[in-house]
């Protein structure tokens, strides 16, 4: 089996080194790794148990997780801090009207943020990649969705992916396989909820999700812990993890604490090497032929910022000062209320159907599209908070926790964001972390196109508030982070307008690719996953074809 | 709703060779020391009067009284009362005077407005919530006792169970249990045509 070799000195060497264990990361280094290739992948934290994850999470306060605090289960690496909430360690600055809603809670871990996903994995509509001939917003993709489609099916086989067989409960359903194993089936709210609304065109679908309807490579049977967010107990559902446990099989060798902070490149512009911080703070560098940055959307570009050199004294990758730009999330909002009839929310995993009648019409040359999910996540919690605050004890507190528990609805709404270029990574000028680099700061302004959006789903919540006699009907003013991080190394033909090309490559390096979210062009209003895997299959078939040719 | 409620059984330990809230509170520290807790009692403690005191057993009773859950565990009970005594150092005080509002077969309704009239509402709502939420305090001072065990998971428990656990592979397809309870009061949202904004079945 091909692996990376390492010096006396902890130098190491590979045929292709990756920067970043996620989805992407991981899934890239295995491809690579199943042609006979050596890989090394560096991930800046720790690696976790699942056991320890799930005891953590059943020791979290109630207030924590009532709250979602899913990221102060994982154990946090001394060096590499990620974002946390509870309390806010300011690890990324937030500025801009909407600083406030872009509060990423993306882990650092082996594996990373797939850790605590909800697995929904939703293609771009084909018209999501041409938004500005169609719509006249936004902008086109490099690529179409015909060259991607081929990817979409590699990723669904990829992750695991269960969806609905019957192409009308499909979007979009321009699909040349069928998904892998049959849709997760649906509980009684589900079905119910769906019969509500769907005479009026909001159109509740299943969700496709990465989690096993049957068992599936290794995966069991998905339980229905309600616990997907944030820690599957029993890994039914797919993880990172499974990408790099696989990559290892293959010889793959994962660093742990090994925080990459600087990039060497040569006469050409080549990248030569990268350098990282071990944990005990020792530098050390990685050469090799490739070299794949896969840190997400947010710490990719800082990692850009952080490594200027000489020949690249604005950052690597960014000789046309676009690296940071373009960043987007699925900025959105919950609406809440008690419905007149008992949907029973909580039976089965965290998010099973979505309504996708709003997501793709003319208005889109408006106003923002949305998707609206039916969350499935237990009200038990929020039921709790929301009785003992009524003062209730015995009989009747117990009534009211089972009440708002069956009678509960909680929607998450998603908005697209159209591509900015002034929201925008930068490095911080007077944050540091514990090794002393820079802190990211993130300004992100959603713009009047999701605001006016926004303004069109209420007025669509409403409605369906009225189709279940709401009460408590309530829309949160404030937008919450997904976690859907795209932009920032955004792709495109043009260098003066994008980072890299179609297939992930820097244009400014020949041998770098920064695959995954940050080469979204556009956001659409589904979860970015499975559209990264995509794009990071992609990118592994286009470093294969090179490393033949090297 | 047809789920059962076991009958409550109340009332102070009058047993004379029962531990004492200064045993307890003994035993609490030396536990705890070796995560940063002080070694040694405040001195307001070691002066409480026995009147004050409550023990385990006692504290479980109000418990049992202030939940109207007979079947609690004596474990957790114990955990709890201790988080509650680090958290506040002068609940257990006020919870043993709300112990001496409690009489056989009460209702906690009743209690509750006992508690009111003596000026004791928050201590028997806080030790509501503790036994619900299965934690005593809040923010970074939350300290946790209880998961699967807290009360907030029963009046459910017929249809849910507490996240991370399960009922085996895609059991949730089958019908849920009977409501049980009424509907939500309030005012409904008023009914409304679909939208200028609505989809249009797309």
């Amino acid at each position: 089996m091909p692996a990376p070799s390492f010096g006396p000195n902890g130098d190491a060497s590979a045929d292709v080194i990756v920067a970043g264990s996620g989805v992407v990361g991981a899934m890239i280094a295995d491809q690579l790794a199943s042609q006979g290739h050596s890989v090394l992948i560096m991930e800046a934290a720790l690696r976790i148990e699942r056991a320890q994850a799930v005891e953590n999470w059943r020791n979290t306060p109630f207030e924590n997780r009532v709250g979602s605090d899913f990221q102060g289960l994982y154990p946090q690496a001394p060096n590499a801090p990620a974002p946390l909430y509870f309390p806010a360690n300011n690890y990324v600055g937030l500025y801009g009207p909407d600083g406030s809603g872009f509060k990423q809670g993306y882990l650092r871990t082996v594996g990373r943020t797939t850790w605590h996903w909800a697995a929904s994995c939703w293609r771009h509509l084909p018209v999501d990649l041409r938004m500005k001939s169609t719509y006249g917003v936004g902008r086109d993709w490099p690529i179409s969705y015909d060259e991607l489609e081929p990817y979409y099916c590699r990723a669904e086989e990829e992750l695991g992916v269960a969806g609905p067989s019957e192409t009308a409960r499909q979007s979009p359903s321009e699909r040349s396989r069928p998904y892998p194993m049959d849709m997760i089936p649906w509980n009684y709210g589900d079905t119910r909820f769906a019969q509500v609304v769907n005479p009026h065109g909001y159109r509740s679908i299943p969700i496709p999700q990465a989690r096993s309807s049957r068992s599936w490579n290794g995966r069991p049977t998905c339980c229905g812990n309600n616990n997907c967010q944030p820690i599957c107990p029993i890994g039914a559902m797919y993880n990172g993890i499974n990408h790099v446990q696989r990559a290892e099989a293959k010889g793959v060798k994962v660093l742990v604490e090994a925080v990459v902070y600087k990039i060497d490149t040569d006469e050409n512009n080549r990248v030569t090497a990268v350098h990282w911080y071990s944990a005990d703070r020792q530098s050390h560098q990685a050469t090799g032929k490739v070299f794949v940055l896969a840190c997400n959307a947010l710490e990719t570009p800082r990692l850009l910022l952080l490594a200027a050199n000489e020949r690249n004294p604005n950052g690597i990758a960014n000789s046309t000062d676009q690296v940071g730009r373009y960043m987007m999330d699925h900025s959105g909002f919950h609406c809440t209320f008690l419905a007149n009839e008992p949907l029973w929310t909580g039976r089965g995993p965290v998010q099973s159907s979505c309504l996708v009648g709003p997501r793709d019409g003319a208005f889109r040359s408006e106003y923002s599209a949305n998707k609206i999910i039916v969350d499935n996540i237990s009200r038990v919690g929020p039921a709790t908070l929301q009785a003992l605050k009524l003062g209730l004890v015995g009989e009747a507190l117990d009534n009211e926790i089972r009440r708002r528990a069956i009678f509960g609805v909680d929607l998450s709404i998603s908005l697209e964001p159209l591509p900015d270029p002034k929201n925008r990574v930068t490095l911080s000028k007077d944050r540091r972390d514990p090794l002393g680099l820079a802190c990211p700061d993130v300004y992100y302004d959603v713009g009047d196109y999701v605001r006016r959006g926004a303004a069109a789903a209420h007025k669509q919540l409403e409605h369906i508030g009225s189709l279940f006699g709401a009460v408590e009907f309530n829309i949160a003013t404030q937008l919450n982070a997904n976690n859907h991080i795209m932009g920032g190394t955004v792709m495109g033909t043009d260098p003066k307008e994008s980072v890299v090309d179609g297939d992930g490559r820097a244009h400014d390096h020949a041998n770098l690719w920064l695959p995954g979210g940050g080469t979204m062009v556009s956001a659409s209003v589904v979860n970015s996953t499975l559209t990264m895997a995509a794009l990071g299959l992609k990118s592994a078939d286009a470093i294969a074809n090179t490393l033949r040719h090297a | 709703m047809q789920r059962s409620r076991a009958p409550v059984v109340t009332g102070l330990s009058e047993r004379p060779g029962g531990a004492t809230r200064r045993t307890f509170l003994l035993a609490t520290a030396a536990v705890t020391c070796g995560l940063g807790v002080p070694i040694g009692l405040p001195s307001a403690n070691a002066q409480q009067s026995a009147t004050a005191s409550l023990d385990d057993p006692g504290f479980l009773r109000l418990s049992k009284a202030v939940t109207g859950h007979a079947d609690l565990d004596a474990t957790i009970a114990s955990r709890l009362m201790a988080a509650l005594h680090r958290a506040e150092p002068t609940f257990i005080d006020q919870a043993a005077k709300l112990a001496r509002l409690v009489h056989e077969g009460q209702e906690s309704e009743a209690l509750l407005a006992a508690a009111d009239a003596a000026g004791l509402r928050d201590t028997m709502l806080t030790l509501v919530a503790a036994w619900y939420t299965g934690t005593v305090g809040h923010g970074q001072q939350a300290e946790m006792v209880s998961y699967v065990d807290a009360l907030m998971y029963r009046p459910v428990s017929d249809g849910l169970r507490a996240p991370t656990y399960c009922d085996g592979p895609i059991w949730w397809t089958g019908p849920p249990p009977a409501a049980g309870v009424s509907a939500p009061a309030g005012v409904p949202l008023a009914p409304s045509a679909s939208p200028a904004t609505a989809p249009k079945g797309g």
